[in-house]
């Protein structure tokens, strides 16, 4: 036990170092950074363009208004903010380490090869953007549907943010892994690139088949559906339930994909 | 140099699998619907013992299976068949205690944040290999100071030359006083001067800390000068084992005779003493056999009006492509 | 036809079937890429379901329930048919120094980026015609969509136009490369314009008229837009040709941009050594 919190205390340490060597890095490239802000501007951009036409069209889905949709997009661009900065690179950057050998000096180092892997890349401009944008959008429509300011919505609402934002890096993960087993993943990466795109509307748009798989089978619903139906009173128990345990069940299975590909990495790579 | 076993390779194997590729648009229609799986074996059984504080060097042409060897003993990649221990431990393992005390460098590889100065990655594996603080303050004033790269390490990487950059490498590859280093490649690209720096470097580090090192090359000058012992690899096998300048014992007793003329020769005179190697008229080079060098010399100065004269061993190079050809 | 032009037929036709070969190459990846085009198209269905069916009129932005939904179809596959990549490569040999292979050797770098990237597209474009063609079958006799097939001629003239149209578009952005040491963020952000523009992602009728009025003198809407509404029945035969003239017109200026363009930045590059 004192073992295990002992390794805990140095991967935070680690991180923290990561995050400020990150940091450093990106402000020696201020174009970078602020090209990479216009990206992220850009995918937010045509987010809102859903709204528009919600709006413009004056869309119920399932009882929700288009402010619902709002409080939608909001919420989802926070967490595809925070998705971005945190794992977004690293996650894009994953095939090209397979492919060129980079984790190889990895693995021989004494820590965690899915950490150093999956979280050594910090973006900080990319989520700009997103996460102002969101955080705009949620409050706008948080106002505009008049829903109670009180604790219980505030750490309903946050809470399941993060789970959201847990799933986020199960699902989109998920899919790179397969490049321990292929060459090329460029569709692949256009498959998963897609798949946030069925983000863009409610989960509720969509039939009940599709409903269900998103929410169960591979939960890219579970990313940002779950908070914006909490505090408008649409979530069941159940589904709060599931927000709660998807992330761990979800965690454990890509931790299980991951130690086959990296099997199948050391027998098959030359 | 202790006798206790570092490093223990039994039969060691390790086999690829890749897909045959056929030219033209026919092939390419067909490969769409069935490819053909093929074998490949990289390293065929190799067996070898190191002691602790040896240093070692594999020396091999490119695709030999020297750095498939040193990926499976620093825990890389797994074998197909066979066993090794590095400090006891199966490498492929990669447990922690066995990570703590290894360390690999490759060459093409780097293993430093491109965008930072090199002391912040070093400062990222003094946590990463929780290092003490006056442990790392120590080593790092030590080896920054034996590579005289003391005034780079504010110096953001991208910017350093290719032999400050693999200093660099090396020292964040030894900065955790790691008991066994498996380098590949370490001089490749690199100057002259630079290739100079890091063997002594390496060589003076080794006899200090009694450290394990083996480093893999195709420059016979790396292993020469820094290996008392030299395995050399070919096609997945080891085609020898022991030092370098005694390459020669594998091909029985040859000797070369440099000669100079005063006056024309006829070739023929000079064939029956052995395998002539080169003739022009004035200048031959012949191999002789060991045992008769004493009688071969005085009939050739007896018979033939020489200018010069040398005897010389066969040089290391041919002893080694000679093995390679065996091979 | 002279010997020279005989070899250079061949030399281009090399290019061009290398293409298709690479776009082989990886039988997975390819079948996936088509299967990649239905994901927006099923976000679409269901977005436009819930506003048709909550809507009073008929039509909305001007577009039937049946032709909304063609048209949600057509962009996903449309935009999956004339999606680009080569701009990478070219700011590539432009970084890298690749650019030094075509300046030694007899072969022309526009030429042989079209060539590859035609090749590239061949079997691309023979599947996803066949599911266009399918997909209007069904929608014609399913939703009784007012779609006439025999247009089905004139958007094989329109797509093949259109396909040009956004190599050029794409081979005048990847120019950029010569001038700006980070391009890859500025790609990304002009792909995501471009393809907004071009009435990929929604039809640019919800920008309202006076954005389509604008968007009119640019040539991005010719690209998916155009062949999508010649099919659609929206647009009459008048309108029809008039549109591949004006293709027309935006091929052979973009072409000529291209090369003015190129040329410019090889002087740089030559300037620069590489």
């Amino acid at each position: 036990m004192n073992e295990i919190l002992k390794e805990i205390r140095k991967h935070c340490f680690i991180y923290l170092l990561i995050a400020k060597n990150c940091l450093i890095g990106q402000m020696e490239y201020r174009f970078n950074f602020v090209m990479g802000f216009f990206i992220e501007f850009m995918w937010l951009f045509v987010r809102i363009l859903y709204v528009i036409v919600a709006y413009q069209t004056n869309i119920v889905i399932n009882g929700l208004t288009p402010d619902a949709v709002l409080l939608y997009t909001g919420t989802y661009s926070i967490i595809i903010g925070v998705y971005t900065g945190l794992f977004g690179h690293n996650f894009y950057e994953l095939p090209e380490h397979i492919r060129n050998g980079t984790l190889d000096t990895l693995i021989t180092k004494p820590i965690s090869l899915q950490f150093i892997i999956t979280l050594r890349n910090i973006n900080f401009s990319w989520p700009l953007s997103d996460v102002i944008g969101g955080i705009t959008m949620v409050v706008l429509a948080w106002n505009r549907l008049g829903i109670n300011v009180n604790i219980i919505n505030i750490v309903g609402f946050s809470g399941l943010i993060l789970s959201g934002i847990l799933i986020s890096y199960s699902v989109f993960l998920l899919p790179r892994i397969f490049s321990f087993w292929l060459v090329k993943t460029n569709a692949i990466t256009s498959i998963s690139e897609e798949l946030h795109g069925f983000n863009r509307m409610p989960y509720l748009i969509y039939n009940k088949w599709i409903q269900r798989i998103g929410i169960f089978v591979l939960p890219i619903f579970l990313v940002a559906n779950f908070p914006p139906l909490f505090v408008l009173h649409r979530l069941s128990y159940i589904y709060i339930l599931w927000g709660i345990v998807a992330p761990i069940l979800f965690g454990f299975i890509v931790r299980m994909v991951w130690n086959a590909g990296i099997r199948n990495y050391t027998s098959a790579s030359s | 140099m202790s006798d206790i076993t570092a490093i223990e390779v039994k039969d060691l194997i390790k086999s690829f699998s890749y897909y045959k590729k056929e030219l033209g648009l026919k092939n390419s229609i067909k490969n769409l619907f069935k490819r053909e799986q093929l074998i490949k074996e990289a390293v065929k059984g190799i067996s070898f013992n190191i002691s602790e504080g040896e240093i070692v060097g594999f020396l091999g042409p490119n695709g030999a299976g020297k750095t498939t060897t040193l990926k499976m003993l620093s825990g890389i990649l797994f074998p197909t068949d066979g066993y090794a221990t590095v400090l006891g431990q199966v490498p492929w393992e990669r447990k922690k205690d066995f990570k703590m005390n290894i360390s690999i460098v490759m060459g093409q590889k780097s293993q430093l944040w491109w965008d930072l100065p090199a002391n912040e990655s070093l400062y990222l594996n003094k946590y990463i290999y929780e290092i003490n603080d006056n442990e790392y303050k120590f080593s790092l004033e030590e080896l920054t100071e034996l590579l005289d790269v003391k005034e780079l390490l504010k110096v953001q990487v991208r910017r350093l030359s290719l032999g400050e950059r693999m200093k660099m490498e090396i020292i964040a590859a030894l900065i955790h006083k790691p008991k066994v280093i498996l380098l590949d490649e370490p001089t490749i690209g690199l100057d002259i001067i630079s290739q100079k720096k890091i063997r002594e470097f390496l060589k003076f580090y080794n006899q200090e800390n009694k450290t394990t090192i083996i480093l893999t090359s195709h420059y016979m000058k790396d292993i020469e000068e820094m290996c008392k012992r030299t395995l050399i690899i070919n096609e997945g096998i080891i085609a020898y084992d022991g030092e370098l300048s005694k390459i020669n014992d594998v091909f029985g007793h040859k000797k070369i005779i440099k000669l100079s003329f005063e006056e024309q020769i006829d070739k023929k005179d000079l064939e029956k003493f052995g395998n002539l190697r080169t003739f022009d008229g004035f200048n031959a080079t012949l191999e002789v056999d060991k045992s008769t060098i004493r009688s071969c010399s005085y009939d050739i100065l007896n018979r033939f009006p020489a200018a010069d004269f040398n005897i010389e061993d066969i040089p290391v190079e041919e002893g080694i492509s000679l093995l390679y050809k065996r091979g | 036809m002279s010997i020279q032009s005989v070899n250079w037929v061949k030399k281009y036709t090399r290019v061009f079937i290398l293409g298709v070969q690479s776009s082989m190459e990886y039988r997975a990846d390819f079948l996936l890429t088509i299967f990649s085009a239905f994901v927006p198209i099923v976000i679409q269905y269901f977005l436009w379901s819930a506003i048709f069916n909550n809507s009073s009129e008929a039509k909305v932005y001007g577009y039937t329930f049946t032709q909304m939904i063609t048209y949600s179809i057509l962009s996903g596959i449309f935009s999956k048919l004339l999606a680009t990549g080569f701009e990478w490569e070219v700011a590539s040999d432009i970084k890298s120094g690749g650019l030094n292979k075509f300046i030694v050797q007899p072969i022309g770098y526009f030429l042989y980026r079209i060539s590859n990237f035609l090749g590239g597209k061949f079997i691309n474009s023979i599947v996803m015609m066949f599911i266009t063609l399918s997909t209007l079958v069904v929608l014609k006799y399913y939703l009784r969509n007012q779609i006439e097939i025999e247009r089905i001629f004139f958007l094989l003239v329109i797509l093949f136009l259109a396909l040009l149209l956004n190599f050029l578009i794409f081979f005048c952005v990847s120019t950029l490369a010569f001038w700006m040491i980070e391009i890859w963020q500025v790609f990304t952000i002009l792909g995501i314009v471009i393809n907004v523009a071009s009435g990929g992602i929604f039809p640019l009728d919800i920008f309202g008229k006076k954005f389509l009025r604008v968007i009119e003198f640019l040539p991005f809407k010719y690209t998916i837009y155009f062949p999508i509404n010649v099919i659609s029945g929206k647009l009459n035969y008048n309108d029809l040709s008039k549109g591949i003239l004006i293709q027309l017109f935006w091929v052979v200026f973009l072409f000529i941009l291209s090369n003015y363009l190129w040329k410019k930045g090889m002087k740089k590059y030559v300037a620069v050594g590489g």
